[in-house]
């Protein structure tokens, strides 16, 4: 498994490229990491046009006490690390998140669509969509809006959808479970079927 | 500040919902106008014509709101249909069954009455929408409980004044002139203190998100502090006192901690419950939706911004598909008085 993107000569099954399908491989990995330890199970990689993988990132919103902590802010705090002494930080986002697509197992919430806009990325590439929170076209359009900081970006969703799915019930099952009183809704079972 | 003298505070106004601020908005139905005395045979054809697909009577579909019937100079009116849902003749057709002909002399007609097509939100609304058709209004709980109190006013001012400290500080320190604070309401207390690092820190670091980390990295201090005590089962009486002992020079102030001893171990992982925001300028959709997620209580700013997310291109705190809602309060500001 190679970290350099390549632009692959046929298009894989759903119209995403091999390549396209690794990195979202690879934010499925960090979703079962956050799984493992108790974080909504949500990861991510952004991808450099020449670097390869510049940032990975899952959940991190109850070891951190801070619900902010979502997979991408993991990820764009290593990103933002790699600037060179003496580049201006202006610069050095505007020159890097141009040439970088996100890869992440969910849509985006508004929080971090609003992030990404700011940050200038090119292409976000979701598995499943967030009818509660989603900022990329599920409830919320931050990527297109015409107000807005930031500059619009193209975002896609579909690849792997059904594993983004899974986690996330396996996740809100197993969660109901341990609750200390049992909810109105009463034991969940994990449902395999999609709509 | 010279002028202090002359500075007055403007007040704060809540921001409300769509649903709340919006005008009359007619929609146009079909009314009978019958004697009195037909009222009684009409009724039952007006519910047959409002059973709906799945068997359950749906009084008037999303016109609930309305009364069926209002007296009129001595005559029933009584509402049959949305005029883009039915027809005259088959309306005709419906009071004749009931013994009404409405072109004969019994006075009985059909006509279109222009009728508020949503349930009243405010008391305003109701007492301006109802001269139209009479209807059912209950107070909603969040009407009730945005009303500020003097001493809530006076509070809020206290706490937008160290916003705005904070932000002639981000100023100075040549980043975006935006500063933030975090209260807790009950006790007074400011739980944490920002000043915007979007241009000399991190892109994403406006004052809001530095506020939402302080409080959280504060909390992860009291934590880290309260397990190292327990495993020396000794208490540390310097630690207790619990402020400014882990300050960073990044802008980020842990001021206060919100309730000594207590902590805030009752938050089941929502890090701002309970809490207050004073920032000085609109949040954006990314700093409100961070909060949305930090489940604060409710959110005073001064300035308004185009892209504000908290009123003026969105209104993220009220929005129907989101889970948590909150309070807020704008035009909390200094002016110069004229």
């Amino acid at each position: 498994m190679s970290d350099k993107p390549e632009q692959a000569a046929t298009t894989a099954a759903g119209g995403f490229t091999a390549a396209e399908q690794t990195y979202m491989r690879q934010a499925l990995a960090l979703a079962e990491e956050a799984y493992a330890v108790g974080e909504v199970p949500v990861g991510c990689v952004f991808v450099h046009d020449e670097l390869g993988v510049v940032g990975q990132g899952r959940n991190r919103t109850n070891e951190t006490l801070n619900g902010t902590r979502h997979a991408e802010f993991e990820a764009i705090d290593q990103i933002l690390a790699l600037r060179p002494a003496g580049t201006p930080l202006a610069d050095f986002v505007r020159d890097t998140f141009a040439r970088t697509d996100l890869f992440v197992t969910v849509e985006p919430c508004v929080m971090c669509a609003s992030a990404l806009r700011k940050l200038g990325l090119r292409r976000a590439v979701y598995g499943c969509g967030n009818d509660k929170f989603g900022g990329c076209g599920s409830v919320f359009t931050i990527h297109t809006d015409e107000v807005g900081e930031g500059s619009k970006y193209e975002a896609v969703g579909g690849l792997f959808r059904g594993e983004a799915i899974m986690a996330l019930r396996r996740f809100y099952v197993r969660e109901n479970d341990h609750a200390p009183a049992p909810k109105r809704k009463g034991r969940r079972v994990l449902k395999t079927t999609f709509d | 500040m010279s002028d202090q003298g002359q500075m007055a505070w403007s007040t704060p106004e809540p921001v409300h919902s769509d649903e709340r601020t919006r005008g009359f908005d007619p929609v146009t139905v079909f009314v009978a106008t019958v004697p009195p005395r037909s009222l009684s045979a009409l009724l039952p054809w007006v519910s047959v014509l409002s059973v709906g697909d799945n068997g359950l009577e749906r009084p008037l579909g999303a016109l609930q709101h309305l009364k069926r019937v209002r007296p009129a100079n001595g005559m029933q009116q009584v509402i049959l249909a949305p005029v883009a849902e039915s027809t005259l003749s088959e309306l005709e057709l419906l009071l004749a069954r009931s013994g009404i002909d409405t072109h004969g002399d019994s006075g009985a007609t059909i006509d279109q009455v222009a009728v508020s097509r949503w349930a009243p939100a405010t008391r305003a609304q109701f007492d301006d929408w109802k001269e139209r058709w009479p209807m059912s209004f209950r107070l909603a709980a969040a009407e009730r409980s945005d009303a500020l109190s003097d001493a809530e006013v006076a509070a809020a001012q206290r706490f937008m004044q160290l916003a705005l400290d904070a932000a002639e500080d981000a100023a100075a320190a040549g980043d975006e002139p935006v500063g933030a604070v975090m209260a807790d309401p009950k006790s007074g207390v400011v739980v944490a203190r920002a000043s915007d690092l979007r241009r000399t820190h991190h892109p994403l670091m406006h004052a809001t998100m530095a506020c939402i980390e302080a409080v959280a990295s504060a909390e992860r201090a009291r934590r880290a502090r309260e397990a190292a005590s327990q495993a020396d089962e000794q208490p540390n009486a310097g630690e207790k006192r619990g402020r400014h002992d882990n300050d960073q020079d990044d802008g980020q102030d842990e001021v206060a901690e919100p309730d000594e001893g207590e902590g805030r171990a009752d938050l089941g992982g929502y890090l701002c419950s309970g809490l207050d925001l004073y920032v000085t300028r609109e949040p954006c959709a990314m700093c409100a939706m961070a909060l949305v997620h930090s489940r604060i209580r409710r959110v005073f700013y001064g300035e308004r911004s185009d892209e504000g997310a908290l009123g003026s291109a969105h209104k993220l705190h009220v929005h129907p598909s989101l889970n948590h809602h909150y309070l807020v309060f704008r035009d909390l500001r200094r002016q110069l008085q004229p």
